[in-house]
């Protein structure tokens, strides 16, 4: 008799079924996401060294602004959509979780820390690519002038990772809700 | 013996998309079960079977009633109150199995020792009994889709058994299986019953229910 996986595996693996479609397009969300908000951020940094000193709030700042909300944005969207998709066709497993006397807020943590190990990787290997992608993008921009490196500061990395951390708990919320409310007797009968 | 389980004027009623739709299964239903009895659940379909064990294992709610089960209200005991009352005090069984496709027959009998934060050998352990209890030791590694119907309930009742629990609902046990396997089935409730467990059966089949110490009928709606 073999029980080759760890117990605090089997409920992740129970809860979602470790569905590679989903963690791939979380990953995927995610490391779009923070690589363009590296990108931003170090070309900010870069251009602002050229101009020197400038306005509080600059047009510059206005458009990594928005190219950076609409990236994360973008990955809310597709996180969310991802977490949803998982548990709706799994419906039938998490009812039989909770009828095994899981109660709803442990199955809905092994939901966020599934979705939680892809959506951080992606969100650490963006900001990883966003740096050379920046140095690339300033070599061609540059004609010539000499430009300050780009430069990720550990103020703009905790923020990347809060904001990564944010995006996984707020895309687990729909999904959340539904585990709360769920029938287990209606799921475990197979009725929608 | 003291009651087990025991339900007092339980009604339940089941409310359609429209008020008027309503459809009431279970009227002023009164039940005692002792401790250590097999009672049989009979009647037609839409009497009321499955949503009488879903009452009394807590998966649902009466719209009145008492429902009394090792001495724990039922009605009064939140939804997490209720999930923690089942993992302790109920073991379920259902028709369609509903094993986790992706865990092997072992994993998915440990997952409710996963609620009670023993150590992994000795989950490994308990598995192991009750995997030799339902005779399927030797098919701990398989997953679900590679065992037979008959084994797969048999993972079922290893799962419902493995924590002990003081009372087991069964869903149709033996409603898929043929008649070899079905014998094997009802032999394993008996002893689970000589062993002191209290064990409530629904079933169609009158030869499920001459395993049972009694029977109850339900009337239809």
């Amino acid at each position: 008799m073999n029980t080759i996986r760890p117990g605090w595996l089997l409920l992740p693996m129970a809860s979602l079924h470790c569905r590679p479609r989903q963690a791939r397009l979380i990953c995927a969300s995610a490391l779009v996401g923070f690589c363009l908000f590296g990108l931003t951020q170090g070309l900010k940094f870069s251009l602002k060294g050229l101009s020197r000193g400038g306005g509080h709030f600059s047009p510059l700042d206005a458009l990594t602004t928005l190219v950076v909300s609409l990236g994360l944005l973008t990955m809310l969207f597709l996180t969310s959509t991802a977490i949803s998709q998982s548990v709706r066709n799994d419906i039938g497993d998490l009812a039989i979780l909770k009828a095994l006397g899981f109660s709803s807020s442990r199955i809905i943590f092994s939901v966020f820390l599934e979705a939680a190990l892809p959506g951080l990787l992606g969100a650490v290997l963006g900001l990883c690519l966003s740096h050379p992608t920046a140095v690339y993008l300033l070599h061609l921009l540059s004609r010539g002038h000499v430009l300050p490196s780009p430069h990720i500061g550990l103020g703009q990395l905790g923020l990347a990772l809060a904001l990564t951390t944010l995006i996984l708990l707020a895309g687990v919320l729909l999904p959340a809700l539904r585990i709360i409310r769920m029938n287990v007797a209606t799921a475990l009968s197979g009725q929608p | 013996m003291g009651s087990m389980i025991s339900l007092r004027k339980v009604s339940k009623i089941y409310r359609g998309a429209h008020s008027a739709n309503k459809v009431s299964v279970l009227t002023d239903f009164d039940l005692d079960v002792d401790v250590g009895e097999f009672v049989a659940i009979m009647g037609p379909s839409g009497s009321g079977k499955t949503t009488l064990l879903n009452l009394v294992g807590g998966l649902d709610t009466p719209n009145t009633g008492q429902v009394v089960v090792a001495d724990n209200h039922l009605e009064g005991l939140s939804s997490r109150e209720l999930a923690i009352w089942r993992a302790h005090h109920v073991g379920f069984v259902f028709q369609s199995h509903n094993l986790i496709r992706i865990l092997s027959a072992a994993e998915n009998v440990e997952l409710p020792l996963l609620l009670k934060s023993l150590p992994h050998k000795e989950r490994a352990r308990l598995t192991q009994e009750a995997l030799r209890q339902v005779g399927l030791v030797e098919r701990a590694a398989h997953r679900p889709g590679a065992l037979s119907g008959g084994q797969q309930q048999r993972v079922g009742i290893a799962r419902a058994i493995v924590s002990d629990p003081a009372v087991l609902l069964l869903d149709e046990p033996t409603g898929n299986l043929d008649r070899s396997t079905a014998e094997d089935i009802l032999a394993l409730l008996r002893h689970l019953q000589s062993g002191g467990r209290t064990v409530l059966m629904v079933t169609h089949d009158q030869d499920a229910a001459r395993a049972a110490t009694r029977t109850v009928h339900l009337g239809a709606v």
